[in-house]
Parts: structure tokens; sequence; C-alpha cells
């Protein structure tokens, strides 16, 4: 085997097999734990930066893929698959893994269970590295599951917190509900093309265009579920019960980008009519999230739903349907989004960290003063995330909504609605956060956190403001064929104007409206009540999926399907049962023990056996 | 090394008879049990390394009825590596007061296994067959309780009365054919149906197939816990390999006999599996799950004569590579105990974990539990009789599957007492043999394609299969 290969194996499978002993490690002395987690994922990272330059750079397609069952007459295939966009991937993930797990060090330094913590952070990140590298569908959904295990485990890590255990298993069931779609997929795509379709490099054998729409629309709903889109979003910010770093890990590196980066994957089977399905949930999460990011208190899930918000720009992007160009635009997004959501994450953690895990941002305010790194930092991740000109945001928020206008004038407008919104928001939780005085005790008493968790930050910070010089060469790394159309190297128009502009009013109006001491807030929420209580509570879908859906429709199914169960399942099994325990208990009456008995036993049934031989033969 | 011409290739086997007269003498000089288990260990795994690096090439050996090539080196190895753990298992065994000569009788017997299943005369297969019929008598009676001679008996008596038959069954088949050679073509066909017949009941007994298997119940429960392992393993594979040779070769096979066979493997799993539950004395019940094993190894025969038979070859040689350890190592775990009953194997999750753990693994391998080699084992074994299509494969196959989860309970229940019931606090000692087994069940079942491959890269030379002569 060649050595690109085994060490493209070994991005993933290193921390795969590691993980184990991180926990083993931590039986004997805790913090061992923490150092081996952390070296294992930046190992990882070490040899994705050397697979990226050696091969990769140099266009050399790093694949190898083994028959899973060889008896089976269908090829299962198994192995890695090193592309452009894989490697690109897996070395953002690795990268903002690391500095995750780094500041997690910091974090999680006094938690009992942190042997735990850092086994399943290491194994969450080689699952993700694992279904980024997978060079087939099947293989893809194996890590795919095992994210969605990490998920449910680190959610729920702070188990005995009651809503953190019901918040892990929202976020399970939900996603499980995209799993279904995304494993229908798979089977469609064995039907259609017996197996060839599975492997990534096979996708192309499915011709027929209904075979792809089916196909690429049933993968999408795996894609819905795994990134938290309209309306399977629902399960995003319940996840907040989470450790901090949890968050930052499922919004920035891991999880939620899987979906993205499977529809980016299978972008060949996507047709015309399942792209625009794509795009329309893009754009409807894109403003629901937005408006519902207005309204909520705790500064995390602020953050959650501004992921929603972000990712439906990714969807919204491959929805475009403009081929390679299409996917440059959301993996860019995707990066430079990995950067300030990672950012933003770390430091909501380090606040949290210092007030006590008060999560009300009406409980913050003044903290500019106190915790300086962070905030400022913050303010970076702020401008970043409603893409203020020059950092990574514009470039690459900006750049797929001047994408847009070439499609859809509508969708055009909807997605700079949707940037508006999310320069009010961010904006509303920084002022809310920084500005002010001090809202609470434990507000007043906050203080910097230590170096290991600001070191991460300010990377991120720093990434956050350098990202968009990279764009060009993003773009054509990707694929030197897609279309340039990002800011400042096209001729500009003067559309592309009016996102900025719409940003920097929203700016304003933010610091009027959240940055000082006024009632405008409360005037317009009781000017409009209607609207306010539909966004305040989530337009409803979460009573409509737990009242109507859960409680009306699936209770009900499983008594019925538990009465059925229980009587005729569990009857015929405990009579079968019966029947073998007691026909064992007469058998055995054979064996008494004689030999002249086993010796006529033997000659009845050598009698018997030439006997049927003869009628048999019918001589 | 002296030069013995063709013989030069069956060093494997003369190192087992040289490694037999070795202890021997060295017996007289010393007992100690140590000394003489590792001597007869080394011998064994020394011929087990030279089978694995000896001869790619089919050989016939001039002036002899033997044909070595890849299929029998696959089989040399399924069937030393149980004999191995059988005799390290005896390093333990309290029964065994003369280690020198029981080791002896060990060599010898594995010796004639490998001549038994690498000859296409059979007058050389029965001479062979009786080489280790003869020495596992004595193993049997090797103790001094009541039990283990009533074993050794019993044994013997259904052992003499089997070949008897296997005689006849080999004198009409030379009525019938005229010759003694495998595969020769019958002249009389309802003579050599009869000759069939009565082969298969008589090689038949020491695989403990449905009617033949009063005997081995009581002597696998009888007999110390090495000869146990043994009997059960690779004297049970070098058997099941002589049927092979026989039936796989016969011209007219193909049709009347595989009913026979199927019926045969039917009642014989349902009945080891239907007893195996209301036993609770674990050993018993291994012996009869041991008589259930024999009804999945019978399946093979409904691919004689299609085109399956390679495929059906190698996922023979995982399986019995994987009975080996889970059986032998199940088998020669009971060592720790001094009871086998099933209450005594209560709180064992306390009293040991790695006995707990490792003894599960046999245990769920047996079964067919995925991840283990057991279960790829039976995965392909079942396969290759599916993929000869027949309505009757397909009849034995769905049995069989049913078997293997009725199976479940019995194996299930010992695991049950070992980690949910409480009982007594008493410490086992440590058995790596169980350990070793369990490793390489799991480790193969994981890297099973390692274990095809190898054994498909031997598959070549199994083209004329196992007889020179066609």
């Amino acid at each position: 085997m060649d050595l690109s290969i085994i060490l493209t194996f070994l991005i993933f499978g290193l921390p795969l097999a590691g993980f184990p002993f991180v926990i083993g490690v931590g039986f004997v002395k805790k913090n061992y734990s923490m150092y081996l987690g952390t070296s294992l994922i930046f190992i990882s990272f070490l040899i994705s930066l050397y697979v990226m330059f050696t091969y990769t750079v140099k266009g050399i397609l790093v694949q190898f893929s083994f028959n899973w069952l060889p008896s089976l007459p269908a090829i299962i295939p198994m192995g890695v698959y090193a592309d452009n966009l894989s490697m690109i991937m897996a070395l953002m993930v690795s990268f903002v893994g690391f500095l995750i797990i780094l500041f997690s060090v910091g974090y999680m330094k006094e938690d009992p269970n942190r042997h735990v913590f850092f086994g399943e952070m290491v194994l969450f990140t080689s699952s993700m590295l694992g279904l980024i590298l997978a060079s087939s569908l099947l293989m893809l959904f194996i890590f795919w599951e095992l994210v969605g295990l990490c998920s449910y485990l680190l959610i729920g890590f702070w188990y005995y917190k009651p809503n953190a255990a019901s918040a892990a298993k929202k976020a399970f069931i939900v996603t499980r509900v995209g799993d279904v779609f995304f494993i229908a997929g798979i089977g469609a795509a064995i039907l259609y093309s017996s197996g060839g379709a599975l492997s990534v490099a096979g996708l192309g054998s499915i011709h027929l265009m209904w075979q792809k729409t089916i196909v690429s629309l049933l993968l999408f709903g795996g894609a819905i579920g795994k990134s938290a889109q309209f309306p399977l979003h629902v399960w995003i910010p319940d996840a907040m019960e989470g450790p901090t770093t949890v968050s930052a890990l499922i919004h920035a590196a891991t999880m939620v980008t899987a979906g993205v980066y499977l529809i980016a994957r299978t972008y060949t089977i996507f047709t015309p009519v399942s792209l625009s399905v794509v795009l329309y949930i893009g754009v409807v999460t894109i403003i629901l999230s937005g408006l519902i990011g207005l309204v909520v208190n705790d500064i995390k899930r602020i953050l959650a739903y501004s992921t929603i918000g972000q990712i439906g720009y990714m969807v919204a992007a491959l929805g475009l349907g403009l081929g390679a160009t299409s996917i440059g635009l959301s993996i860019y997004q995707l990066e430079a989004h990995a950067f300030f959501k990672a950012l933003l994450f770390l430091a909501a953690g380090s606040i949290l960290h210092a007030i006590m895990n008060v999560r009300d941002i009406n409980k913050m305010g003044g903290l500019w003063k106190k915790m300086p790194i962070t905030v400022t930092s913050m303010f970076v991740g702020a401008l970043a995330l409603s893409g203020f000109p020059g950092l990574a945001g514009f470039f690459s928020k900006d750049s797929i909504i001047t994408a847009s206008y070439g499609v859809s004038i509508f969708v055009w407008v909807l997605l700079a609605i949707g940037g508006f919104l999310t320069t009010l928001y961010a904006f509303r939780m920084f002022f809310k956060v920084a500005l002010g005085k001090p809202r609470s005790n434990a507000a007043e008493h906050a203080h910097e956190s230590s170096w290991i968790m600001l070191i991460p930050i300010v990377i991120l910070a720093a990434f956050s403001v350098i990202f968009g010089i990279f764009q060009q060469g993003f773009y054509t790394f990707l694929n030197p064929a897609s279309v340039v159309v990002s800011l400042g190297i096209a001729p500009l128009k003067l559309m592309d104007f009016i996102p900025v502009i719409l940003m920097l009013l929203g700016m304003g109006l933010a610091y009027y409206v959240w940055g000082r001491n006024s009632t405008i807030p409360k005037t317009v929420v009781n000017g409009a009540q209607d609207f306010y209580l539909l966004v305040k509570n989530k337009f409803y879908l979460d009573v409509f999926f737990t009242n109507v859906i859960a409680e009306r429709g699936i209770i009900g199914l499983s008594a019925v399907s538990d009465g059925f169960e229980r009587r005729a399942i569990g009857g015929l099994v405990n009579l079968s049962g019966d029947v073998f325990e007691n026909s064992g208990k007469i058998l055995r009456k054979i064996q008494t023990g004689l030999a002249r008995q086993y010796a006529l036993i033997i000659l009845i049934g050598l009698i018997l056996s030439l006997l049927l031989l003869r009628i048999m033969m019918g001589v | 090394m002296i030069v013995l011409g063709d013989y030069n290739y069956l060093w494997n086997v003369f190192l087992l008879f040289l490694g037999a007269f070795v202890v021997l003498f060295a017996s007289i000089v010393t007992e100690k049990r140590g000394v003489m288990v590792t001597l007869g260990a080394l011998f064994a795994a020394a011929s087990l390394i030279l089978t694995v690096l000896q001869y790619t090439e089919s050989v016939e050996i001039r002036g002899t009825p033997i044909f070595l090539s890849g299929y029998t080196k696959l089989f040399f190895i399924a069937i030393l590596i149980p004999g191995i753990l059988s005799i390290i298992g005896m390093g333990k065994s309290p029964s065994t007061k003369k280690p020198g000569l029981m080791i002896f009788i060990f060599l010898i017997s594995l010796g004639f296994m490998l001549l038994a299943i690498s000859s296409f005369d059979l007058l050389f297969i029965f001479v062979a067959f009786e080489g280790v019929s003869i020495p596992t008598y004595v193993l049997a009676a090797y103790g001094k309780s009541d039990s283990e001679l009533e074993a050794a008996i019993k044994y013997f008596i259904i052992g003499a009365f089997s070949t008897g038959i296997i005689i006849f069954g080999i004198s009409l088949y030379y009525i019938s054919t005229g010759s003694l050679s495998l595969g020769a073509t019958p002249g009389f066909q309802s003579v050599y149906f009869l000759a069939m017949g009565l082969l298969i009941f008589g090689f038949g007994f020491k695989l403990a197939i449905f009617p033949l298997h009063g005997w081995a119940i009581d002597t696998y429960t009888g007999t110390s816990n090495p000869v146990s392992s043994y009997l059960s393993t690779s004297s049970k594979i070098m058997t099941l390999i002589v049927l092979v040779n026989i039936f796989f070769t016969s011209p007219l096979f193909y049709g009347y006999l595989k009913i026979i066979f199927a019926i045969i493997a039917i009642l014989t799993m349902t009945f080891g599996n239907v007893v195996a539950i209301s036993q609770n004395n674990v050993k018993r019940m291994l012996a009869y799950s041991s008589i259930a094993q024999a009804g999945y190894l019978s399946v093979i025969f409904l691919v004689a004569g299609t085109s399956a038979i390679s495929l059906a070859i190698v996922s023979l040689f995982m399986y019995v590579l994987a009975y080996g350890f889970m059986k032998g190592g199940s088998f020669l775990a009971m060592e720790s105990l001094g009871n086998y009953d099933i209450e005594n194997f209560s709180g064992m999750w306390k009293r040991n974990p790695a006995f707990a753990v490792s003894l599960s693994i046999l245990l769920l391998s047996l079964a067919g539990f995925p991840g283990t080699l057991g279960f790829i084992g039976k995965y392909f074994l079942f396969l290759s009789v599916l993929s000869t299509g027949t309505a009757l494969a397909y009849l034995v196959v769905i049995i069989s599957v049913i078997n293997s989860v009725v199976s479940f309970y019995y194996y299930g229940r010992v695991m049950m007492y070992m980690f949910w019931r409480n009982g007594s606090k008493e410490r086992v000692p440590n058995n790596y043999i169980l350990y070793a087994s369990a490793l390489f069940t799991i480790l193969f079942g994981v890297l099973y394609f390692l274990v095809f491959s190898y054994a498909q890269s031997l598959i070549p030379h199994i083209t004329s299969f196992i007889v020179g002569g066609i």
C-alpha cells in the first residue's frame, strides 16, 4: 500500500484507535487524558497538513477502496477518497477541532469526568474526519452515525441536569429522522445503480433524471437533519445544554457541517428540481432563524440560531445550482463560518466560565472592561458573522448574495434581508453583553480567563480577520473551473453594495435599540404582540412536533404496535421457547448412558437411511 | 536433513512421530509435567510452522496413496492448532499421572490425523483412521476416576462397532467399483450406494452426527478437559475432512446421498441444540453444543459436485479454524473450575473479569455472533451452500439459522450467570489458553479477510482438489 493511503487512513484512524486510550489513561491520572487527547488531534492535523501539501496540492488524488464483503454479489467499497474538497475539509476540521480541544483543557479542568469528555471529543473529531475521507456512501453513513452518537453523548455530558438529558435525546431523535432519509437514499442508490453509485467516485452511474432526483432528495433529507435546516432545526437550540466547547465543536467543525459536506460530495446527482428544493429550504431557514435569533435571550441559543442561519447560506449557495462555483461558495462559507463561529462560542464559553454559567444576556453587560481580550475577540467574531467589509464573513456571505442575483432576484432579496437580520441579532447580543452596566452580581465580579483559553480565541480571531485573503485561491483550489464571483476582484456593481449598506444600517440600528438604555424594544413588542409571540414560540414548530406528531400520532401508533408486540409476537416467542424447552426435556431421555442402546440407535438409523436410499433409487 | 525423496514433503508428520518418541524417552529420565508438555507442544508447533512454510504446489508422493496440496495444507493447520491447544492444556490438568506417555499418545494420533486426510486410498484411510482411534481410546481412559473409565469404555465399544461398519462399507465399495481409490466409477450402483451409506455411518461416528452421537456426550463429559477438547476439535475436524474427501470425489454423489446428509444435518443440529437447552452442567452443555456444531459442519456436503466447491472449502476452513479455537478454548476453560454446574459460574465477572469476558467471547462465537470468527465461518459456509441455489440448500440453511438463534439461549444463559448472578466469591485462576483463544477469535473475526485471502491464495492448488488420481 502506498504511503499516501496509509497516511490518509491515519488522519482519522489514529484518533479513532486512540480514543479508548484517552479514556483509559484517565483512570491513572485524569489530566493525562487531556494531554493525550489534545496531542492526538494535533497529530491528525499535522498529518492532514502533510498529505495536503505533499499530494493534494500537486493534484494527486489519494484513493483506495477494498471490498468489504467479498462474498456478496454487490460491491461494497470501504476506503479513503481524498480529493481537494475532502482534504480542505479535513484540514479545517482537525485544525478547529484542535483549537477547541485546547480550549477545553482550560474550560473543563475541574470536571470530575473530564477523561470521558476528552475521549468522546476525540472520537467525535475522528468520526467527522472519517466521514470526510470516506470513499463510499455506506462508510460515510457509518461515520455519520458515529458523529450522531458522539453528539448525543456530549450534549448529555452533564446527564444529571434534566435539561441536558432531554436535549441529548431530542438531538438524537430529530437527527434520526434525517438518517432514515439518508439510509433510504443509500438503498435507492444501490437499487438504481446495482451498487456502483455507493462509491464516491462512481456516483455518476445513476443515469436517469428521476432516479437522480429521488436519490438526491433522500440524501438531502439526511443533510437537513444533521445540518439543522428547516424543519428539523429544532434540536440545535436545546443542544446548548452541553458544555460550551461541545457546542463549539458541533457548530463549527463537526456535525452540522456534515450535511453540507454530504451535498457537496454528492453534488453530481443533484438535479434542477432537487436543487430548487435545496435552495428554498436554505432561504426559509435563514429568514426563520434570523427572526427567532432576535427574541431569544440565552447567549448560546442566539449563537445556535445564527449557526442555523449561516448553514442556511451554505445550503442556499449549493441550491443556486452553479456547479463547481456553488460548491466553492458553500465550502468557503463553511470554513469562514467555522472560524468565526468557533471564535464566538469559545468567547461565550470564556464569558460563561467567568460569570458562573449565567446564560441570560439580560444579566450580563459591561463586560468589555472586565474581560477585554475575550470581548474584543467576540467583537471581531460578531463583525465577521455579520459580514463587515474586510472580514471573513464579508467575503464568504456577500459572495453568495451576489451570486444569487444572477439566479433569482427574489432569492437575492431574501438573502439580503437575512444578512440584515444576522447583523441585528449579532450586535444585539454583543451590545447587551459588552456595553452598559453589569446587570447581575455575577457579571460584576467577572475576570479574564486563563491563557490556555485565550490562545485559541486569539488565533481564531486572527483567522476570522485574515481568512478573506484566501478567497480567490480557495475557489481555484477547490475547482479550477469555478467562475469568479468574489467581491473586490470581479467588477463591482451597484447591487453589490446593498448588503454592505444593510449591514451597516443594522449595526447602527442595533446600537440605537440595544446599545443604550431605550424603551424601543418594549414598544415594538407591545405594538406587534401577535407576531412577537409567534416568533418567541419559534413558530410553534416544537409544539407541533411534540403535541401533534409525537403525542397524537406516534404515541398512539406505538401503543398499537406495543400491544401487537406483546400479545402476538411475544406470545409466539414464548410458545416457541416452551416448545424447545419441553422437547429438550423429552429428547434427553434418549441419552440413557447405556452403550448397547447407543449401538441400537445407530443400527436403526443406519437401516432407515439405507432403506431411504433404496426407496429413492426406486430400483 | 536426511534425504528421503518424495517423503521430504511429509516432514511435518515425521516431526510429530519423532516428537512422540523423544517425549517417550525423555519420560524415562524425568516425569516433570512441565518438561513433557513443553516438549510435546514444541514439536507440534514446529510441525505447524513447517506446514505453513512448506510446499505450495500439489505433490503426489510416489509409492504411496498420499496426495498433498494447498487443500491438505489448510486443514493440517486447522487440525494442528487445536491439537497444540489441547497439549498445552495438559500442563494444568490434574487428573493425568504420567504425562510423558499421554503426550506420546497425543502426538502419535495427531500424526495419523494428518495422514488420514491426505490419502486417497480407502484402506490407507482406514488404517490411519484406526491409528487415530486406538490412541484416543487410551487417552479417554487415561485417568483413575470411574467416570473416565466408563466414558472410555463406551467410546471404545461404539468405536469398535463403527470399525465393523467401515470395513463392511469398504468391502462393498470394492465390490462395486473394483478399486479402493477414492472417486472410482462404480459398476453396480445399488451396491455403491449401500457402501456409501455404510461409510457415512462408519466414519460419522467420530463426527458425532445424529444417530451416532450417544457416546460423544458421555465421553466429552466424562474425560479430562484436554481430551474432551481434543476429541471434539482435532478428531472431529479430521473425520469431517475424511468424509469430505470420500464424498466430494464420488462421481455419483449428486442426488440421493445429499438428501441423507441434509436429514442428518438437520436432525443433528436440532437435537444438539434442543437438548443443550435443558442442561445445567456447563461441560455437558458444551458436549451437546458440539453435536449441534457437527450439524452445521455437515451442511458442507450439500455443495458437493457444484461450482461452489472452492468457496465452500475456503469457508469450511474458516469455520473449522474458528471451531478449533472456540470449542477447544471453552473446553479447556473448564480446567479453571472444579465443578461444572452452571451455578458455579455465577458472579464470574467479579471473580475474574478476564475469564468471564473471554469465555463470553467464545460462547458468542459458538452461537455465531457478528464480529467473531464463528460468525464469519458460519456466514461464509451457509453462503456457499446457498449459492448452489437448490431448494434443499435453502431449507437446510434456514433451519440452521433458526437453530443458531435457539442456541443463543443456552450460551446466553451461561453469560447471564457469569455477569448478572451473584454467587461464590472464590477467585478463579487465570487461564491463558482461554484468553489466547478468545483473542484469536476476535482478531481473526475482525481481520477475517486476511484469513480469507490466505485460504483463497491456496485455491489454485485445490483445483484438482484432493485426489491426485482424478
